[in-house]
């Protein structure tokens, strides 16, 4: 691809296997800092796998076994020895189904912050407010922070989800189909959200529906049964793809 | 359809006449002495503190031991242990444990505890065996408890930066805890009811002061009853002290199950 941007994250020949199978077949990405870059691809070919790669949930995974290199802002995050709640910390992420916990809205935006020793209560009032704000959120909830954040729905859940992730201030942030559980007006919200995001963050979004990533992506990759095909600036892959598995996903022919 | 709402209804005119009959004969036993004085005339008048008294102890030690190591293997199961070989066994050996008769708990019991620690008959050997007795409940209902967190919210707090055990104990325990009391209530019901396990490991017959340590012998309502209704030497006699002493470990374990029930309404109301 082209060097536009410092790219924020490296991915470099990554294969992923869960137990035998072969999910990942060496997967080599730049990642650019202060934009959005898309994961699509059919159903099966790998996108989230390679997302949930990017923060070591795999590590849950006995069965799990990666190979090649993932660098952030050039060190490797897949080191035994590295402190994976540290990597965890800057690079967050928002889940395909709002996952609030069962705690307060206010609880649920804190909790990032009170894991990472902050509970000074002033400080925390602050940082969850301006996390809320920033999320086009704090409007609908200020006067109910102590309520259950269930009873909100499921596009402010969402919503909340991204606030509690922002709360922490990652460098990096994973959205993992962040949109596919939710109504038009609630995605287009968060597409609204995500591209202001774009200023501060590296995002990187995982995501079923094209349109959605010709509307918010600066680049796309588009993934095939664990390979990445081809990856460009978003206008480049559905305009002008090189390769014709691309041409015939992005034209809807497959998928 | 018909048939099955007749079954049901069979069994609920059973359980309907069996409370009934211990409920109209034991009433009338029933009163703040009968509860609050001991035995008297060879037991054939007074009241059943002692018992009362040796079932609530007995209870707590139980749940002091088999509470903590039951809630500690149900996470550790859940949460940390591979799922191995391994660790199949070691489920399928403790469903099984939660199926041994209790008498062979009481044996075991005297092996172990009485003998083999030399804890004597007493308070503790038979807290701790009615503790082994319990322990295997308290872990499948708290795993079943664990298991129903959603693995989203474990991801979420991973996903935040939270440590494996930061993710458990903020985030996990919490939303499992009403399962895991409710299942340690009932499985501490279970044993407060329980005869077999304290029958050689710490009863007594009649002992005519409360316990006051660990190492007593203690009166205990379902071994009492037992007495009453079997190895009384007037048992005409003692019969409406019978049914009174079943009216009152029926209360007991109503007590338990009931609490067990509010906790859980009362949970979930703050969880919605």
């Amino acid at each position: 691809m082209k060097e536009t941007t410092q790219s924020k994250l490296e991915i470099r020949n990554l294969h992923l296997h869960f137990g035998k199978k072969e999910i990942l077949k060496g997967i080599s990405l730049h990642v650019p800092d202060k934009a959005i870059t898309a994961l699509i691809g059919p159903s099966g070919c790998g996108k989230s796998t390679l997302l949930r790669s990017l923060n070591r949930l795999h590590d849950l995974n006995p069965d799990a076994r990666l190979k090649g290199n993932i660098l952030l802002d050039g060190k490797s995050i897949l080191e035994k020895k590295k402190d994976v709640t540290d990597i965890r910390r800057r690079i967050g992420m928002v889940f395909q189904k709002p996952n609030p916990f069962p705690k307060t809205i206010f609880e649920n935006v804190a909790y990032g912050l009170k894991i990472n020793g902050l509970h000074h209560t002033e400080r925390l009032r602050e940082r969850v407010e301006h996390a809320l704000r920033e999320s086009f959120l704090w409007e609908e909830v200020h006067d109910q922070l102590d309520e259950p954040a269930l009873e909100l729905s499921g596009g402010q859940q969402q919503r909340l989800c991204i606030a509690r992730a922002i709360a922490v201030e990652p460098e990096v942030l994973l959205m993992d189909e962040p949109c596919s559980a939710l109504d038009p007006i609630s995605t287009d919200k968060i597409e609204h959200l995500m591209l202001r995001l774009r200023e501060r963050f590296c995002i990187v979004i995982v995501t079923h529906n094209m349109q959605q990533a010709q509307r918010v992506a600066d680049f796309t990759a588009f993934m095939y049964l664990g390979n990445l095909i081809e990856h460009g600036t978003t206008a480049e892959i559905f305009e002008n793809p090189q390769q014709e598995l691309t041409k015939n996903y992005v034209s809807g022919n497959f998928g | 359809m018909r048939l099955l709402m007749l079954c049901t209804l069979i069994v609920l005119v059973l359980f309907g006449f069996i409370f009934w009959d211990i409920f109209t004969k034991g009433a009338g036993a029933l009163s703040w002495e009968f509860l609050l004085t001991s035995p008297r005339k060879g037991m054939t008048a007074g009241g059943i503190l002692p018992a009362v008294v040796g079932t609530v102890y007995v209870t707590l030690i139980t749940a002091v031991f088999a509470v903590p190591f039951g809630v500690a293997t149900a996470i550790y199961l859940n949460e940390y242990a591979h799922d191995t070989s391994g660790t199949r066994l070691i489920r399928a050996a403790i469903r099984n444990l939660a199926g041994v008769p209790s008498i062979v708990y009481g044996l075991f019991g005297v092996a172990i505890f009485v003998q083999g620690f030399g804890l004597g008959a007493s308070l503790l050997a038979s807290g701790l065996t009615l503790g082994l007795l319990t322990l295997p409940y308290i872990v499948a209902t708290g795993e079943e408890a664990l298991r129903n967190v959603p693995g989203s919210h474990r991801e979420g707090a991973l996903a935040l930066g939270a440590t494996h055990w930061q993710s458990i104990h903020s985030v996990v325990l919490p939303e499992a805890m009403p399962g895991i009391v409710v299942g340690a209530l009932l499985g501490l019901s279970r044993a407060a009811g329980e005869t077999a396990p304290i029958l050689f490991t710490g009863v007594a017959f009649y002992l005519r002061y409360l316990p006051t340590s660990v190492w007593d012998e203690f009166m205990a309502l379902p071994y009492h009853l037992f007495i009453m209704s079997t190895q009384h030497h007037a048992i005409q006699e003692v019969r409406p002290l019978a049914y009174g002493t079943a009216l009152i470990l029926l209360g007991f374990v109503l007590l338990l199950n009931l609490s067990a029930f509010f906790l859980r309404a009362r949970y979930r109301k703050n969880f919605r």
